[in-house]
């Protein structure tokens, strides 16, 4: 979900998953995270795959119409080699020396292939949970960009959950603020796995309550409600509560189509007086 | 005839047949009495006569569950999620067993509108196999035609007497019954334009686009929005089946007139050929066979498909109700402006997970 807004979450900085399907919708979405970054005069900073000048990615956000040769020239966006980036001082040293040179808060970009030329897939998920810790304390905000046709099964599960301030799909996103979890954009057979990873990964750190907020969410399908008992139905055994939150009329309805407000534990709340 | 218990772990569906209301009580009185004795839930869900008739004359226990009839039959996958959903209700709150009697009244009898409930009593028996349900439909012998008796007596595999529910030797299987009824009302939609086509449909990136656009298309179809939206759901569930199952091209065909909302899904695969499909509730995979399926028919009035060589097609249909009950029937609740419900509901919430927190 390449424009899905930025919400304000309980930390100070961001750390986000972003699934593509296609390198264009991956570098839509950039596109539109390095904009942002840059018009709050933050200092963005990304890594790249060794490539020809012509596929850069200063090119290619010139080509959507970021000036990125003038924000490189102001030190205001570091494209970054992975090997560079993921050298031995870790990217928190590099996120700290932006923030000393007076930027108000930062922007770090990585994708899959690039930091798979230097780390193996274990040391990459410690660096994701550093990165989730550095994000509660530091004006850091991460996007990590990862493939969805390869992210499957237990590793989607894995880099989930190591993703504290949500994951954005094409259709579909999640936040967090303080009261819980936030849906947006559309649930249907394109993105299941991802909602029930989500689920599973929020249903394990939920103590009795997982709260999820519907009200941005535009549509549920019908695999999707099977999917959201599924993902809950431990937790629920276990004695836990799930609230589904102001849902729009077409989500609450599939919700009551597919009997969900009927399952122990699940809880509609419509907000209708 | 030998009489069955009725007691067991499945489900026992059963026809009355009465001539006058002492004869539907010498019948009924009995079966509830018997399951209120026994620990039963008793449910009615007759006319206000019939159920205050029948509390009367089990000296008014107020264990006695009565369900307003006019609320369960408005279409025949509404009225079984409906009774799904009470006989779910019963047994969380205890009960092991319940004893359910409706009494109905085919008043209208159009022949389309008699064969859609005909395939409504079929479908029961596949639907509500393995609950614990014993469930009696009371029908008026003096209304009924030849046809609709028989009708009657093929769709239940017991008839209850004053003496307890009998084996009925004439019931015929579900999907026998489904096969050999028809499902094509008299007044077509599809005899007019469609309102909407969507044709050529290969990617399912398009889907959401697509979503809005069937929705958007029933919006129009003013004073019906309970049940344009339940359409809209049913139909999109089916397009969505038909990108995950089907094969490309599909095509969506609308109509929307001041009496149906009929659509058609076509997909150039085999498709299915199972008369239950989307009755059964989905299946424990995973996904889950038939969600979708489940879904659109709870959507709409009537779900079928058919195949031939080189397409396979959902067609769907939901009746409006005559403009003059179409607003007490099926408006939904005025809408409030702002985030005010959406307020409401995480305050609730907030409240709600404060206590289930302690």
């Amino acid at each position: 979900m390449g424009s899905v807004e930025e919400f304000s979450g309980p930390e100070r900085g961001e750390h986000v998953l972003q699934l593509h399907r296609t390198e264009d919708e991956r570098l839509d979405g950039l596109t539109a995270w390095v904009s942002r970054g840059l018009a709050a005069g933050e200092k963005v900073i990304c890594t790249e795959l060794p490539r020809l000048p012509a596929g850069s990615l200063v090119a290619m956000l010139e080509a959507r119409g970021v000036d990125g040769a003038a924000a490189v020239r102001d030190r205001r966006l570091a494209v970054l080699p992975a090997e560079d980036f993921y050298a031995a001082e870790g990217h928190t040293a590099v996120a700290e020396r932006a923030l000393a040179e007076g930027f108000p808060g930062v922007r770090v970009s990585a994708e899959e292939r690039a930091w798979l030329t230097v780390l193996s897939p274990a040391a990459h998920q410690v660096v994701e949970r550093q990165m989730d810790e550095l994000v509660c304390t530091r004006p850091v905000r991460t996007l990590c960009q990862y493939p969805q046709a390869s992210t499957t099964g237990a590793e989607l599960q894995d880099v989930v959950a190591v993703h504290r301030s949500g994951v954005r799909e094409t259709v579909f996103a999640t936040t967090r603020d303080l009261d819980g979890l936030a849906l947006h954009g559309e649930i249907d057979g394109s993105n299941t796995d991802v909602f029930r990873a989500v689920l599973a990964v929020a249903s394990r750190r939920a103590s009795r309550v997982l709260w999820l907020d519907l009200a941005d969410a535009a549509h549920l399908d019908a695999g999707g409600c099977w999917r959201l008992d599924d993902a809950t139905r431990a937790f629920r055994a276990a004695g836990g509560y799930v609230l589904l939150i102001a849902p729009q009329p077409p989500v609450e309805l599939i919700l009551q189509l597919m009997e969900v407000d009927e399952l122990p534990g699940m809880h509609l709340m419509a907000g209708r007086p | 005839m030998t009489p069955i218990t009725g007691t067991g772990p499945d489900l026992l569906h059963a026809a009355l047949l009465y001539d006058s209301t002492e004869e539907l009580a010498a019948s009924a009185v009995p079966f509830l009495a018997a399951g209120l004795a026994a620990g039963d839930a008793a449910v009615l869900a007759c006319r206000e006569g019939e159920n205050a008739l029948l509390v009367r004359a089990l000296d008014g226990d107020d264990r006695v569950l009565v369900l307003p009839r006019e609320e369960i039959y408005v279409g025949s996958a509404q009225a079984l999620a409906t009774y799904r959903r009470m006989v779910h209700r019963q047994v969380a709150a205890g009960a092991s067993r319940i004893r359910l009697v409706c009494a109905v009244v085919p008043v209208d009898r159009r022949p389309w509108q008699w064969d859609e409930w005909h395939r409504y009593e079929a479908v029961f028996n596949a639907v509500m196999d393995r609950m614990p349900l014993s469930s009696v439909c009371a029908y008026d012998r003096r209304q009924l035609s030849a046809g609709m008796r028989d009708g009657i007596e093929e769709t239940h595999p017991a008839l209850l007497t004053p003496g307890g529910p009998v084996p009925n030797d004439r019931y015929v299987e579900p999907a026998s019954v489904l096969r050999r009824t028809s499902t094509v009302s008299a007044d077509r939609a599809e005899d007019s334009p469609p309102t909407l086509v969507l044709a050529g449909l290969t990617d399912p990136a398009r889907l959401p686009e697509l979503r809005g656009r069937l929705r958007a298309a029933l919006n129009g179809a003013d004073g019906h929005g309970q049940l344009q939206a339940r359409f809209a759901a049913a139909v999109t569930e089916v397009l969505g089946n038909a990108f995950r199952h089907g094969a490309p091209p599909i095509a969506v065909r609308l109509w929307t007139t001041p009496m149906r909302l009929a659509a058609t899904v076509t997909d150039c695969g085999q498709g299915f050929d199972d008369p239950l499909a989307g009755f059964l509730a989905p299946g424990t995979g995973s996904p889950p066979a038939g969600a979708g399926l489940w879904a659109a028919r709870q959507g709409c009035d009537t779900l079928e498909t058919f195949r031939t060589r080189a397409e396979f097609t959902v067609r769907l249909t939901t009746g409006l109700p005559r403009p003059q009950t179409a607003s007490a029937l099926t408006a939904p609740p005025a809408a409030e402006a702002g985030t005010a419900p959406v307020d409401r509901a995480r305050a609730a919430a907030r409240e709600l997970a404060r206590r289930l927190q302690t």
